[in-house]
C-alpha cells in the first residue's frame, strides 16, 4: 500500500518568534525521521509531494466572510487573533499552504492514487467558524473535509483528535452535522487550554452524538488511552462506518511536553496510530489521513513523527529510545479515567447503539 | 406608569463562597428597594408591584440547554462540583439558578399581558452559558431561557437583547447565533483584555444569523461618552431597522469606575444614560415593551444606587445619583481608539444593515 508525504520546505515559514512554543524549525526533522531505518526499508512505499495554496473560496466554504476579511487584515497590517497567537504579516499565504496540503491529501485518496497520506503540516484545529487562537488561524481539516464532500461522493467522515487540547474549532465548524463524527482525546478542559470539550458536550442539533469528548485527567497514560479507544472509539466508528479516517495528531499529551499534562509515551502513540491504522482497514479500506499535530518539545518532536508514521505504516515494533525515563502508570489516576469512559458511554449510549 | 420588580429572598443563595467576586450579600436587594421606594421623583412617576417567581420549570430550561448538560448540572446540584475553575457549584444551586430564569418568564409576561409597563428582576444574568456549557459564574441561561419563552408564548418574532454587562455575552450570543428572530447587540471590553475571549467584531453570526449579532468591543478606559457613541452610531440605526417588538436588556453596573474586576471607566450617570436611550426607544419601536435583567452589583456600596440608577433611567426620569468616590483624573484618553472600534463595526456591519 502505497503512502503519500505531503511536505514544503515554506512550512517553517510558520514561526510565531522567539519564546513562543510553536516555532518554524519543528520541520527541520523531516530528514531524521525518514532516515529512521524501519521507515527507510519502506522508501520504495512512499512517496513525497508538494501541495499548492488553498483557494480563496476553499476557505470561505469553512470560515465567516467577516473573518476571513479580518484575518486577511492581520496579514496586511500584523496584529494577534488572541494574546497566544500573534499575527506577523505574510503569514496567511503559509496557513493556505497547510489547507492546500489537506486538500491535497484528501484528493489523493478520494482519486484513488493511494489509501495512506501524512500531512507534515499544522491542524489548525483550534480555528472555528468566526474565531482563531491556539496558534491556528484557519481550519485546514475543516478545509479539507468541506472540499471532500463537496467536490465527491463522500457522505461520512471521522475525525480521531488526539492533540492534547480540545479541537474546539472543528467541532465548532461540525457541531450540527451527523456527516462529520469527531472523536477527540484530550486532557481534562477544566485543567488546560481551550476550557472547552466537557464529555457531556455531544454537539448540537442534527449533529448530536457526532462530537465525543474524553476528558483524560492530568497524568493519564498510553494504557488509558488505548482503553478509551477500544471502549469508546471502536463501537461508535463500527457503527458509524466512516468512509474515510482523518488523524489530527498531537505530540503534546508526551509526558515530556511543557504545554500540558498527559503521560503518554512514543510507544503509546506508535500503539495508538497502529489502532487506528487497522481500524481504517477494517472499516474504510484503510484510507487513512494524518495530519501532525501540535507537540512543544523540541526533542520528542521528530521521534514522536516516527511513533506515528510507524504505527500508520504498519511497522511491526518500533525501538526507539525515550529522551527520558517515562513516570510510573497510576492506579488512581487510571480509575477516574474508568470513571470517564463510563461517564462517556452513559451519555452516549442513546446515540449509539451496541455501546 | 407601573413598573414590576421581581425578586425572591433565595437569590441571596447564589453564592460563590468566601474568596469569589459573585456573593450572595450581592443578590440582597433590600436597601436597593428602599431606596426606590423612597424616592419622592419616583414616586410621583410610577407606582411599584413586588413580585416573587417561581423556578422555570425542567422543560423550561431544556428549551435552551441540552439534556446532557442539565444532567451535568443536576449532579452538581446533587453533590457538588464545578462547571469551571471559576464557576465552583454549591449542593442547591441549580434550583436558584432555575428561581432566576423563572423570575425573567415572570418579568416577561408581566410586560407583555401589559400588568406593568417595564419589568425589572433583581437578580443574576446567566450571559455566560450556552446550550450545552457554562461558566464565568453562570450555570444556565436565564436570558434565552425566557426569550424562548415569550417567542413561543406570545408568537414574537423580532426580539432584541442589549447586552452591557463589561464581559462579552457569549453563551446568549451562541445560542440565537443563527437565528435572526434574536437580535444580540454585546457592547464589552475588548475580548482580547477579558473574559471570556470571545465577542470579536468580525464574530456577526452564522447561517440565517449573519448580521444579527452585533459585537461592539471597546478598549480599557472606555468612559460614559464613548459608550452613549457607540449606541448612538450603531444602536440607533440597526434597531431603527430591526423594529423589535420586545427589548431586554442585560446589565449592572459591573462597569463602574471604583470596580477592580475590569477597566470601564462608567459612571451611576452613565449607566442612567444606557438604561434611558433604550427607554426611549422602547417607546418608539414596540409599545414601550422594556425588560431589565441583572442589577445587582459586585459592590455593596454602588449596589442600591447602581440599581437606583438602572430604574430611574428606564423611566427617563432625573434622580440624583451621588458617586460614592470621585472619579480618578489621570485616566488615559482612550477617544481616537473607540471611535475606530466604533467605524471598524460599522464598516463590517454595512453589508448588513442599510441605516449604518
Amino acid at each position: 500500500m502505497k503512502t503519500a508525504i505531503i511536505y514544503d520546505e515554506n512550512f517553517r515559514k510558520y514561526d510565531f518568534g522567539p519564546n513562543h512554543p510553536f516555532r518554524g524549525d519543528r520541520y527541520k526533522h523531516v530528514t531524521q525521521v525518514f532516515s529512521y531505518e524501519p521507515i527507510a526499508e519502506k522508501s520504495s512505499d512512499i512517496f513525497f509531494v508538494k501541495p499548492k495554496p488553498a483557494a480563496d473560496e476553499q476557505i470561505r466554504a469553512v470560515h465567516g466572510a467577516d473573518y476571513i476579511d479580518f484575518i486577511e487584515s492581520l496579514n496586511e497590517n500584523g496584529g494577534a487573533l488572541t494574546l497566544d497567537t500573534p499575527i506577523k504579516p505574510g503569514l496567511y499565504p503559509v496557513v493556505k499552504l497547510f489547507a492546500g496540503a489537506n486538500i491535497l491529501a484528501g484528493r489523493l485518496i478520494a482519486e484513488d492514487i493511494c489509501k495512506r497520506v501524512v500531512v507534515l503540516g499544522l491542524g489548525g484545529h483550534h480555528a472555528g467558524y468566526d474565531f482563531g487562537g491556539g496558534f491556528c488561524m484557519v481550519n485546514d481539516i475543516a478545509i479539507m473535509i468541506e472540499y471532500l464532500m463537496h467536490n465527491y461522493d463522500i457522505k461520512r467522515i471521522m475525525v480521531i483528535d488526539y492533540d492534547a487540547h480540545c479541537g474546539e474549532g472543528t467541532q465548532d465548524i461540525f457541531y450540527r452535522s451527523a456527516d462529520v463524527l469527531c472523536l477527540d482525546f484530550h486532557q481534562d478542559p477544566k485543567t488546560l487550554f481551550p476550557g472547552k470539550g466537557f464529555t457531556y458536550q455531544i454537539g448540537l442539533g442534527n449533529g448530536k452524538g457526532y462530537t465525543v469528548n474524553m476528558a483524560f485527567p492530568p497524568g493519564s497514560s498510553d494504557k488509558d488511552y488505548l482503553l478509551a479507544f477500544d471502549e469508546i472509539c471502536l463501537p461508535i466508528a463500527t457503527k458509524f462506518q466512516p468512509e474515510v479516517i482523518i488523524c489530527n495528531g498531537g505530540l503534546d499529551a508526551h509526558f515530556l511536553d511543557p504545554l500540558s499534562h498527559l503521560n503518554l509515551t512514543l510507544n503509546g502513540y506508535f500503539k495508538l496510530m497502529s489502532a487506528i491504522s487497522s481500524l481504517s482497514r477494517k472499516l474504510c479500506d484503510g484510507k487513512l489521513i494524518l495530519i501532525n499535530g501540535g507537540g512543544y518539545n523540541p526533542k520528542v518532536v521528530p521521534l514522536g513523527w516516527i511513533a506515528m508514521i510507524s504505527g500508520m505504516l504498519e511497522i511491526e515494533d518500533i525501538d526507539i529510545q525515550e529522551p527520558t525515563e517515562p513516570p510510573e502508570y497510576s492506579e488512581v489516576i487510571s480509575k477516574e479515567v474508568r470513571e470517564m469512559i463510563q461517564e462517556l458511554k452513559m451519555i452516549h449510549k442513546p446515540y449509539w447503539e451496541g455501546l | 406608569m407601573r413598573i414590576g420588580i421581581v425578586y425572591h429572598e433565595d437569590f441571596k443563595k447564589y453564592d460563590f463562597g468566601p474568596g469569589h467576586p459573585l456573593r450572595g450579600i450581592y443578590m440582597n436587594g433590600d436597601l436597593a428597594f428602599s431606596l426606590i421606594r423612597n424616592n419622592r421623583i419616583l414616586k410621583n412617576k410610577t407606582g411599584i408591584d413586588f413580585i416573587k417567581p417561581s423556578p422555570a420549570s425542567d422543560q423550561e430550561v431544556l428549551s435552551i440547554h441540552t439534556k446532557e448538560y442539565v444532567g451535568f448540572l443536576k449532579r452538581l446540584n446533587r453533590e457538588g462540583g464545578s462547571i469551571t475553575p471559576d464557576t465552583p457549584v454549591t449542593v442547591g444551586m441549580y434550583d436558584v439558578a432555575r428561581l432566576f430564569a423563572g423570575a425573567d418568564i415572570e418579568a416577561a409576561t408581566l410586560v407583555m399581558d401589559k400588568t406593568v409597563n417595564k419589568c425589572f428582576v433583581f437578580g443574576m444574568m446567566g450571559h455566560h452559558a450556552g446550550a450545552d456549557f457554562g461558566g464565568g459564574f453562570c450555570l444556565i441561561n436565564d436570558i434565552a431561557i425566557m426569550i424562548e419563552y415569550v417567542r413561543r408564548e406570545y408568537g414574537l418574532k423580532r426580539v432584541l437583547v442589549f447586552d452591557y454587562a463589561v464581559n462579552a455575552g457569549h453563551g446568549t450570543i451562541s445560542i440565537f447565533y443563527d437565528d435572526p428572530g434574536v437580535l444580540c447587540i454585546d457592547i464589552h471590553q475588548d475580548p482580547l483584555t477579558i473574559y471570556p475571549g470571545t465577542g470579536f467584531p468580525e464574530q456577526v453570526g452564522r447561517g440565517n444569523g449573519q448580521g444579527y449579532t452585533v459585537n461592539i468591543s471597546l478598549p480599557p478606559y472606555t468612559l460614559d461618552r464613548h459608550i452613549l457613541l457607540a449606541l448612538n452610531e450603531i444602536v440607533a440605526p440597526i434597531a431603527n431597522e430591526y423594529k423589535p417588538e420586545l427589548i431586554v436588556l442585560a446589565g449592572l453596573n459591573g462597569g463602574h469606575f471604583t470596580l477592580q474586576i475590569n477597566q470601564f471607566m462608567q459612571t451611576l450617570h452613565g449607566l442612567w444614560e444606557i438604561n434611558s436611550f433604550f427607554s426611549e426607544l422602547s417607546e418608539s419601536l414596540c409599545d414601550g415593551k422594556l425588560i431589565h435583567i441583572g442589577g445587582f452589583s459586585l459592590d455593596s456600596k454602588l449596589l442600591p444606587l447602581g440599581f437606583l440608577a438602572t430604574v430611574s433611567g428606564v423611566l427617563d426620569t432625573q434622580v440624583e445619583l451621588p458617586e460614592p468616590f470621585d472619579m480618578p483624573s489621570n485616566i488615559p484618553d482612550v477617544g481616537s481608539e473607540v471611535k475606530e472600534s466604533i467605524e471598524n463595526v460599522k464598516k463590517i456591519h454595512r453589508r448588513y444593515w442599510r441605516y449604518l
